[in-house]
């Protein structure tokens, strides 16, 4: 039994959190529903499918683009004095910043026309996604810098800059391609920016056929999604192979400077500045708001602060699951948990209110659980990818001795503190995420629960740009705090005095 | 074991957080515009000390919506009262068994077209659905289309634009032509109109900032979207579509069937039917039309007798041909782009 309960539990979850949930809510809807409209509706979204994937691939393309220069000139150069201070935080921001916070901004400054970036409903949401996902790329990017061999990365400082560079863009490329195909998958189920700039994707395609009842249709077009994805997350799943390869090389010591990195970081941040300010003048209140004005930004602010304890326990249990499947390499159960990341989160949602919900004791009903249950599950590709590079970073000789010793807590109290400096500031990054998650707090979140994000989206509709704008910017402000603490916690050796 | 344990035991708490007050609580799921709603429910909390748990919608077209959350908790709710910004979804609701009916005494100042024959739901307080008009442009003045068949006219070609059309009013709007014409006329409207180059952007207040920037003449949208921002100062124009008969889109009221505090959603809903809600929200910057004769329409408000035409309405028909005016458009509008 406890050998039992101990190889279960990080599917524990997953299975009763989706799979099952799923299953119900299908069987319940395929029941109900006419299989011949659903069946022509998805056959009309066929176009649909190939437009939205087009859409994905440029975005894909662009953010991986800028992450991965990013990723190189962070790594592959001494960076100015305290940059995880100011440089970290701001080139992470327009990630870490909710949708709904950056679209409130552009919505103050310009109008609501202008979400669509100016030129055509499409461009407007590639250079959104773009802005939203490079961050990611380049965490992943820099992140797996990590892996490079210590005796190579000694090399390649003795090189001369130029030549270190181009070898280092070289060395890149087979991450670069990986991290393309993730942030593909990831933006295949995008709902919330392409609802910004008006334009049609599978996922608002499901949104309005549940809107009118019609599950059926949504769960088909869920089905086609998933066809999409499987093989491209089996054939780009990251297997055991990879595993213990190397050691990082954090001191800074042998790296090169160069004069024109600070004015390139400088003009790189231009848009997060940009961000920042707009949203500061459009908060600012006028004289007799101010109080009014004052309370609002604090009540945000504290709304915000109040969900992170939550927001720990629902990072830190998919993450520790998936570390621990990571660690026994298991990896058709770590499928299991990517799969649920790149479906709309809407139907999750849906699937556990409708089939869990009535079965849980209505003592639970005041209580977030199925909405941390929900917000776990998403998180899921991102623990999983947690979870591989936490164990990457471990020199393989103490990953070959660690798997000497008998699965479990001792093999866990040998590995789990070595794994830590990339599970602590990925815990951080999913705080964030779900602190600005909207779509399963609007289905599950009990009465009275507190969320600024969801304000954020009541708001900007009615054009409330002031009140919006303290808003967004209260979520701004726990955003940097907690990327400090991100920066804090990655920053290497040397990096804080500027060596 | 013991670390599962350990986790287990440090998760509950968080997982679980903290229980209100003892004080009497209504639950409201509202679709109402927050910044308004959020007024009107502080007052009644102040008034009857009754605590208000409200969960706002978002605009629809973002998320899936409350209706869908009533839907999903049928079997147990947990909201006592649901007010809907527009009828055809409330009245699907009502037919799915989501409602109980209303007192019969509730709302005796609303005629009986604004209300469900079997008392399931009451309208209160409506909106029109209208033509933003981009000020200096052809289209106001004596050219100002009087329906909204005249928009696939050539002179307006690439100059109209249209909230995604499955959501929201304009979801609701499409099924009540779609009803009131047929389906073949209704098709070929939608696809004059598609060869006339409408855009189709992500929401009504985008439509109307589109108007706004002169981008486009003429935005299909509602009078709550046109009139925050002529508060704001902003020049725009209003038609409403008298040559189809003006289209009238109440709020809607429905108790929850089987809901936890079911006598304080009832007096929640006399509350927001009583005359005095409808006229803070005919002040406010929504202009709602109050719709209980004994409200009083506020100076520079909207009163149902000086619209013009109403176009008689059955609901119930008009909302059942919803899922089907909804994959047509989807078809014509936005699968051939």
């Amino acid at each position: 039994m406890r050998r039992i309960v101990a190889r279960s539990w990080p599917i524990w979850v997953i299975g009763l959190g989706f799979y099952l949930p799923v299953a119900i809510t299908f069987f319940n809807d395929a029941r109900m529903g006419s299989w011949a409209e659903a069946f022509s509706s998805t056959w009309a979204a066929i176009p649909l499918f190939f437009s939205t994937a087009l859409l994905a691939l440029a975005s894909a393309f662009l953010a991986t683009f800028i992450g991965a220069v990013d990723a190189l000139l962070y790594s592959a150069f001494r960076q100015p004095r305290g940059a995880w201070l100011w440089l970290l935080p701001c080139l992470l921001l327009t990630f870490t910043t909710p949708p709904a916070a950056i679209a409130s901004a552009i919505q103050s400054a310009f109008g609501s026309t202008m979400l669509i970036g100016g030129f055509r409903d499409e461009f407007g949401t590639v250079l959104l996604l773009t802005l939203r996902w490079a961050p990611v790329a380049f965490l992943v990017l820099a992140g797996l810098t990590i892996t490079i061999p210590h005796s190579q990365e000694l090399a390649l400082r003795q090189l001369p800059p130029k030549t270190a560079l181009r070898l280092r863009w070289q060395l890149q490329a087979p991450w670069r391609r990986a991290c393309f195909f993730l942030l593909f998958l990831l933006m295949l189920p995008a709902a919330e920016i392409p609802s910004y700039t008006g334009v049609e994707t599978i996922s608002r395609r499901i949104m309005a056929r549940l809107t009118i009842g019609d599950g059926l249709s949504g769960w088909l077009l869920a089905l086609g999604l998933a066809l999409l994805l499987v093989p491209i997350i089996v054939y780009w799943f990251p297997s055991q192979r990879l595993l213990g390869r190397s050691f990082q090389v954090r001191d800074p010591h042998g790296l090169p400077r160069s004069n024109w990195l600070l004015p390139w970081w400088l003009l790189r941040l231009i848009p997060v500045v940009a961000l920042i300010s707009v949203l500061w003048v459009t908060a600012l209140p006028q004289a007799s708001e101010t109080e009014a004005a004052s309370r609002e930004f604090l009540g945000a602010l504290w709304d915000g602060l109040s969900e992170l304890p939550r927001g720990i326990i629902v990072v830190v249990l998919p993450t520790l699951a998936c570390w621990s499947l990571v660690s026994q390499q298991r990896t058709r159960a770590l499928l299991l948990w990517c799969m649920p990341t790149f479906l709309p989160v809407s139907l999750i949602a849906l699937a556990l209110a409708s089939s869990v919900r009535p079965w849980l004791p209505a003592a639970l009903d005041s209580f977030p659980l199925l909405l941390s249950i929900a917000q776990m599950i998403q998180l899921g590709a991102l623990a999983v990818i947690v979870g591989i590079l936490s164990l990457r970073m471990i020199p393989k000789h103490e990953l070959q001795s660690a798997q000497l010793l008998p699965p479990g807590w001792s093999r866990w109290k040998v590995l789990f503190p070595r794994s830590l400096p990339v599970l602590l500031p990925a815990a951080i990054l999913g705080m964030l995420l779900i602190l600005g998650e909207v779509q399963s707090t609007l289905i599950l979140a009990p009465p009275g629960h507190p969320s600024p994000a969801l304000e954020l989206h009541q708001l900007l509709h009615f054009r409330n740009d002031e009140q919006a704008a303290r808003l967004a910017l209260a979520l701004v402000v726990i955003s940097l705090l907690w990327t400090l603490l991100f920066s804090w916690l990655i920053r290497g050796k040397g990096d804080s005095d500027g060596k | 074991m013991r670390f599962l344990l350990l986790v287990l035991l440090l998760t509950l708490p968080f997982l679980i957080g903290c229980q209100g007050g003892d004080a009497p609580v209504v639950t409201i799921y509202c679709a109402h515009d927050r910044a308004h709603a959020e007024k009107i429910l502080d007052l009644f909390q102040e008034e009857t000390g009754i605590r208000v748990e409200a969960v706002f919608d978002t605009e629809a077209n973002k998320t899936v919506g409350l209706a869908e959350r009533l839907r999903a908790e049928k079997q147990r709710p947990r909201c006592d009262l649901h007010w809907s910004n527009e009828p055809l979804r409330s009245v699907r609701l009502a037919k799915e068994g989501i409602y109980r009916p209303l007192p019969e005494d509730i709302a005796s100042g609303i005629d009986d077209r604004w209300k469900d024959p079997a008392g399931l739901w009451c309208g209160f307080a409506g909106r029109i659905r209208a033509l933003a008009l981009a000020p200096k442009s052809p289209a106001v003045g004596t050219d100002t289309p009087e329906s909204v068949k005249q928009l696939t006219d050539v002179r307006w070609r690439g100059k109209v634009a249209i909230a995604d059309p499955r959501l929201g009013t304009t979801g609701t709007h499409m099924a009540i032509l779609k009803w009131a014409w047929g389906e073949e006329e209704f098709l070929n409207w939608l696809e004059a109109l598609e060869k006339n180059e409408v855009r189709v952007v992500a929401s009504n207040s985008a439509t109307r900032d589109r108007v706004i920037t002169g981008e486009v003449w003429i935005g299909m949208t509602d009078t709550d979207d046109i009139e925050v921002v002529r508060r704001r100062g902003v020049e725009i124009g209003e038609g409403f579509t008298a040559g189809d008969g003006v289209i009238l889109l109440p709020n809607v009221v429905g108790l929850v069937s089987g809901s936890p505090q079911p006598e304080h959603g009832e007096t929640l809903a006399r509350w927001l039917l009583s005359p005095r809600v409808e006229e803070i929200l005919a002040a406010s910057s929504s202009r709602q039309v109050p719709l209980n004769a004994d409200a009083k329409v506020p100076a520079g408000g909207l009163a149902l007798n000086d619209l013009g035409p109403l176009l008689p309405l059955n609901w119930d028909a008009a909302a059942d041909t919803l899922p089907g005016a909804i994959r047509d458009v989807e078809r014509v509008l936005l699968d051939r782009r």
